[in-house]
């Protein structure tokens, strides 16, 4: 499956990865082949086997519906580029 | 050439549940700026999402009242894109396997009923609030909302017309309400809406391109705005130009939809199950305990208002759309078990009350036991139809029982035959140019001499009485 350099990038922009060009051309070699790899997978009859999300098959936890205590908000922007008081700040958005 | 619309619309609820879909941090709306969040919430590394049970109940009795079909298994999927207002880098959202299929809502807009479909509903996480500030080129996040419970509930594209959407929309909201898993409150994005609308020309099986019209904070504004998107289509087409795939805004103060133009367009979610939840499980006997328990919805309420308390088509929809005022209703009823006149004492006076004071049912100064009463009075002949809307306007005002007002301002009905003959003796005599153009044809005199003979008396005669003498003296 051959994956070309065009796709790379228009891959990379929407996991805001900087790929140039060369780089591109190199990834969509080293792409190319692991889903070639995988795509050996294609030889197996897979006729009637439900698609595996999860390792282990049993239904999802759920929790009762009741409020536990929040961080601080210092601490909950403190891992932020740019914060102001409670505030985290990202360059402006929207014109 | 004429054209026809085809629209489908996708609603987001906000649950209100006390805590987030997936962490403990509280769900609650209008608290300081990240004051709600958890390193869940926030995506930190090493965190693991747990499901809120009451979040899925929810969703479960949502898909039940519109007749969808509850999946007993379904999967959770990340939505990938990068925002500001999304942490995590991905949404967890419901994707090939949502919660509940193929329901329906029947609506009634532009004088005919209609079916409409309901694709899917699924249960997903609302994203974090972006404030933009106006003095610096900075945009401040809070993440309080972020990890929100939603469901979406996308429709199929049945709808033709904006008032078909405006009933749609009505309707889920009103079945929202009634679950009370929503508040339902558009202006602060409980209830969201966006529409998918196309046009093509009338016979053509194949849909148009269609475009996504988002901004839409209130019924009207959905209806004005689909109706402008329609226009621009059919203008564009008729130019000679092509509709293309876009998101467009709404701006309610110009009237119309704008291109969102930039990076929101770059749409390439890649989808993938989510590998911190397992499935959803539901069990069977469960969801048969959820359905047994809900509420009357408001096409039943609508149904057995007509057919059990013998009010019209109409009155029982303005009762039955708001689930606050059919309760006003039924609490007013339970009090005074006469229908039509609680009915439209609500509807008339009521709401004229509300409507001017910008209240809500729920905040109504008048309490439903105490509109009964009033509405007691009127019935036996206390108080005339006319007076016990003054009578309303005051118990608003002072909070008072309407008994006490009535007999504090003197404001009790007289029906004494006696006592009105006096009063209407005087109006004819001193009328006697109108008593002769009455008995020459002009009978839309009554009015006159009723006004007249009401203002002698104060407002306080018994209109049916002076009815009766007015037209005994007049034609005998």
């Amino acid at each position: 499956m051959k994956l070309d350099p065009s796709e790379v990038l228009r891959v990379a922009v929407l996991a805001r990865l900087d790929v140039d060009p060369d780089e591109a051309h190199a990834l969509s070699r080293q792409l190319s082949d692991i889903l070639d790899y995988v795509a050996k997978l294609e030889a197996v009859d897979t006729n009637g086997v439900p698609p595996t999300a999860n390792a282990v098959q049993i239904p999802g936890p759920r929790r009762p519906d009741t409020v536990r205590p929040s961080l601080p908000p210092a601490t909950a922007v403190a891992g932020a580029p740019e914060s102001e008081g409670n505030d985290i700040l990202v360059p402006r958005i929207l014109a | 050439m004429r054209y026809e619309a085809v629209i489908g619309l996708e609603v987001h609820a906000q649950l209100k549940t006390a805590s987030k879909i997936f962490c403990g941090c509280s769900a609650s709306f209008g608290a300081p700026p990240n004051t709600h969040t958890c390193p869940v919430c926030l995506g930190m590394p090493g965190s693991l999402p747990v499901l809120n049970e009451k979040a899925v109940l929810y969703a479960v009795r949502m898909a039940l009242a519109t007749n969808c079909r509850v999946n007993l298994e379904s999967r959770f999927a990340r939505k990938n894109y990068f925002y500001p207002d999304l942490p995590k880098g991905y949404q967890i959202s419901q994707y090939e396997a949502p919660v509940a299929e193929h329901g329906w809502l029947d609506i009634e807009a532009n004088g005919a009923a209609k079916r409409v479909g309901i694709t899917r509903i699924h249960m997903e996480e609302d994203a974090g609030k972006l404030v933009h500030d106006p003095h610096r080129p900075v945009s401040r996040v809070d993440l309080n909302r972020a990890g929100t419970p939603l469901i979406e509930i996308v429709s199929e594209p049945d709808m033709r017309a904006p008032e078909e959407a405006g009933a749609y929309l009505r309707g889920i909201h009103a079945i929202l309400r009634y679950l009370d898993i929503c508040d339902g409150n558009m202006e602060e994005g409980g209830f969201r809406c966006d529409a998918n609308v196309s046009v093509r020309p009338l016979g053509q099986k194949e849909f148009g391109v269609r475009a996504e019209v988002k901004n839409m904070n209130s019924f009207k504004n959905v209806e004005r705005a689909i109706a402008h998107e329609i226009r621009r289509q059919v203008e564009l087409i008729e130019d000679g130009g092509t509709v293309i795939q876009e998101t467009r805004l709404w701006d309610a103060d110009l009237g119309k939809t704008f291109s969102m133009r930039g990076k929101e367009e770059a749409r390439d979610y890649r989808y993938f199950p989510d590998p911190d939840l397992l499935p959803l499980v539901l069990d069977p006997a469960w969801v048969e305990e959820i359905r047994a328990g809900l509420p009357e919805l408001p096409q039943a309420k609508r149904a057995r208002y007509v057919a059990e308390l013998g009010l019209s088509q109409e009155d029982a929809g303005v009762l039955t759309a708001d689930h606050a005022l059919a309760r006003y209703f039924e609490e007013a009823l339970s009090v005074y078990n006469k229908p039509r006149p609680v009915c439209n004492q609500i509807t008339g006076a009521l709401l004229a009350l509300l409507n001017a004071k910008n209240l809500s049912v729920d905040a109504s100064p008048v309490p439903p036991e105490r509109l009964a009463a009033l509405v007691g009075l009127v019935e036996d002949g206390t108080v005339s139809g006319n007076t016990a809307k003054t009578v309303l306007e005051k118990m608003a005002a002072t909070g008072r029982p309407p008994r006490e007002i009535v007999e504090a301002e003197g404001l009790v009905q007289v029906s004494d035959e006696a006592l009105i003959e006096q009063a209407v003796d005087e109006v004819l005599a001193a009328g006697p140019d109108e008593v002769a153009a009455y008995k020459g044809g002009k009978t839309k005199l009554m009015g006159f001499f009723v006004g007249e003979t009401m203002r002698k008396t104060k407002g306080k005669a018994n209109p049916k009485v002076v009815n009766g003498l007015l037209k005994k003296k007049l034609e005998a």
